[in-house]
């Protein structure tokens, strides 16, 4: 069966809000932040193979921000890593659908929670597919926020030291963190640039434009330098009282919130 | 023993490729001989320990079998969450070296003892904590690293290897230095101690058995503790949660009725100069202190 981004997109939207409401979690927002951006990896871009989650030649992707796994998750389940039914033990007592990306799970390479810390390995694991001269590309998500972290700014001087063009960072830029937005807790502009004088190849693009994600995807070009797309998103994409708020990076929705949400994501 | 276990990794990684060594712009004159044959299975990751552990993790992760390298804390405690989140727990084959462990670094100050190491470490699960006290035990625990699967903490410690000193040993045991070994007062030590565990033996006659391999702890301890009136610890290292505190939990878990006397460092900062001789006088835990230290805690026991 051959789905598109927007069905993709719009499936995984409709099980992370119902895995978050039963397991009464949060980051709904930070989770629809990167549907678009999963749906479009993981029908226009990523080579994988479902039956076989450690195909050598896979390739590698990483959720920096362990935090937005219900998506992926979803995802995966829905692209035939694992049946979509083990969806309903996210976050349930004896499940290994933990509420960050946990690498027991078909699919997952690294298990993450803390932030800053998959772009350092997501660089060993390019080092290596150089080092062996293998095709495959390594692809790591990262959040906004996570930039505040030194690690992440460690492994940028890493990988364009070492030339690293088949790793590739993709941003999700929805300007808002944890606590409040990111310009008011630690300002990252201009981040375009701070990127291009890293020596990384920068294209930036409308994290929810499944064409133009997926044709910055393909228009990176350098092989000289590793690669990264700063993703223009909105925090809480899809639900119209969750968009651009603070209060959904933690907020569990009540039953009407609940309702109304998923009435809006049924009829998107 | 920096240099002889960097010896056993070189040779071990002429003949095999999938060995890396990541240094932390460190090891001036240790590391130049394995640079110069095989420069392409050392890389210096530049000044950034959190990065050195995460992209050991990726490239274990690919099937590398590598070694990170440092100085006192920075390869352990600057990225002490690399190594639990992407190196413990995905059980990946990185070995953290600590060059200088306990007080190696004498007069540099309090930034480069490595004095709590042990006591953090060792309380992640999967990672096996070495010590090496002589050259047999540094091939001894090199072996290990290159054979074993899963992730493992080295702590060198900065004295020079006897090479011609050669004793059977293992790297899982407590493994017996000198011939007193039927004493009944039994000194178990690690790493840099075991000179001072010599003159301490002259002065109290006892067996001295030294310890590779911190976690796990070794497979005959309770064979070396039967029959015996006595167990001394003696370390370089923070008395909180250090190997005394490891054999004293052992102790109280096998509920084995010995009693113990722990002699390492009191929990406090050095904020004077000094050898790591020195420094240890200055912490109480010079020679004569620790023999004054055992006859007064045996006399009042």
């Amino acid at each position: 069966m051959v789905i598109t981004p927007s069905e993709l997109a719009r499936q995984v939207r409709l099980d992370a809000l119902d895995m978050i409401n039963k397991a009464r979690s949060s980051h709904l927002g930070s989770n629809f932040s990167i549907a678009d951006l999963l749906a479009v990896l993981y029908t226009r871009f990523l080579s994988f193979d479902a039956a076989r989650p450690q195909w050598e030649q896979r390739d590698r992707f990483l959720l920096s921000k362990g935090h937005s796994v219900a998506v992926l998750y979803s995802v995966l389940a829905r692209v035939g890593f694992f049946s979509p039914e083990r969806l309903k033990t996210f976050y349930q007592s004896g499940s290994d659908l933990l509420g960050h990306a946990h690498a027991s799970v078909p699919g997952i390479e690294l298990s993450t929670g803390s932030l800053g810390h998959a772009l350092g390995v997501a660089t060993g694991i390019a080092l290596a597919g150089k080092r062996k001269n293998q095709g495959f590309k390594t692809v790591v998500l990262l959040s906004d926020g996570e930039l505040d972290e030194g690690s992440v700014w460690e492994a940028i001087l890493f990988a364009q030291h070492h030339q690293l063009s088949n790793l590739y960072a993709i941003i999700d830029y929805n300007k808002i963190q944890s606590l409040d937005r990111v310009d008011n807790v630690l300002r990252l502009e201009p981040l375009r640039a701070k990127w291009e004088a890293f020596n990384w190849e920068v294209l930036e693009c409308d994290g929810h434009d499944y064409a133009a994600i997926e044709a910055q995807l393909k228009a990176f070009r350098s092989s000289t330098q590793p690669h990264v797309l700063i993703a223009h998103t909105v925090k809480g994409k899809g639900v119209s009282f969750m968009e651009d708020t603070v209060l959904w990076h933690y907020r569990s929705p009540d039953a009407t919130e609940y309702a109304a949400a998923k009435k809006e994501l049924d009829h998107a | 023993m920096r240099d002889s276990f960097v010896e056993c990794l070189r040779q071990a990684a002429i003949k095999d490729p999938s060995i890396l060594l990541l240094t932390g712009d460190l090891g001036f004159g240790v590391l130049n001989r394995f640079i110069e044959s095989i420069p392409q299975q050392c890389i210096n990751m530049g000044i950034a320990e959190q990065n050195m552990t995460g992209v050991a993790a990726g490239l274990a992760l690919e099937g590398y079998r590598v070694f990170t390298y440092s100085i006192g804390n920075f390869s352990s405690l600057r990225c002490l969450e690399q190594i639990r989140n992407d190196v413990c727990y995905p059980k990946v084959n990185v070995h953290i070296i600590s060059i200088g462990s306990g007080l190696g670094y004498g007069s540099l100050g309090m930034s480069h003892h490595a004095t709590e190491d042990v006591s953090i470490l060792r309380s992640l699960p999967n990672l096996a904590v070495y010590s090496p006290s002589d050259y047999a035990e540094v091939i001894a625990v090199a072996q290990a690293c290159l054979t074993e699967s899963g992730p493992s903490y080295i702590r060198l410690p900065r004295i020079k290897a006897d090479t011609q000193a050669l004793r059977s040993v293992k790297v899982d045991t407590c493994n017996g230095f000198g011939a007193d070994q039927q004493q009944p007062l039994v000194l178990l030590t690690h790493g840099s101690c075991l000179a001072q565990a010599q003159a301490i033996a002259e002065q109290i006659p006892c067996a001295i058995y030294t310890v590779p391999r911190i976690k796990p702890l070794p497979t005959n301890l309770e064979a070396i503790l039967k029959g015996r009136t006595q167990v001394i610890t003696l370390e370089q290292h923070n008395l909180d949660g250090g190997f005394g505190s490891a054999i004293g939990e052992w102790l109280l878990d096998h509920r084995v009725a010995l009693p113990l006397i722990r002699l390492g460092l009191p929990n406090i900062f050095l904020t004077q100069g000094g050898t790591d001789q020195e420094l240890s006088q200055q912490a109480g835990l010079g020679v004569a202190q620790c023999v004054q230290t055992i006859q007064q805690r045996m006399t009042h026991a």
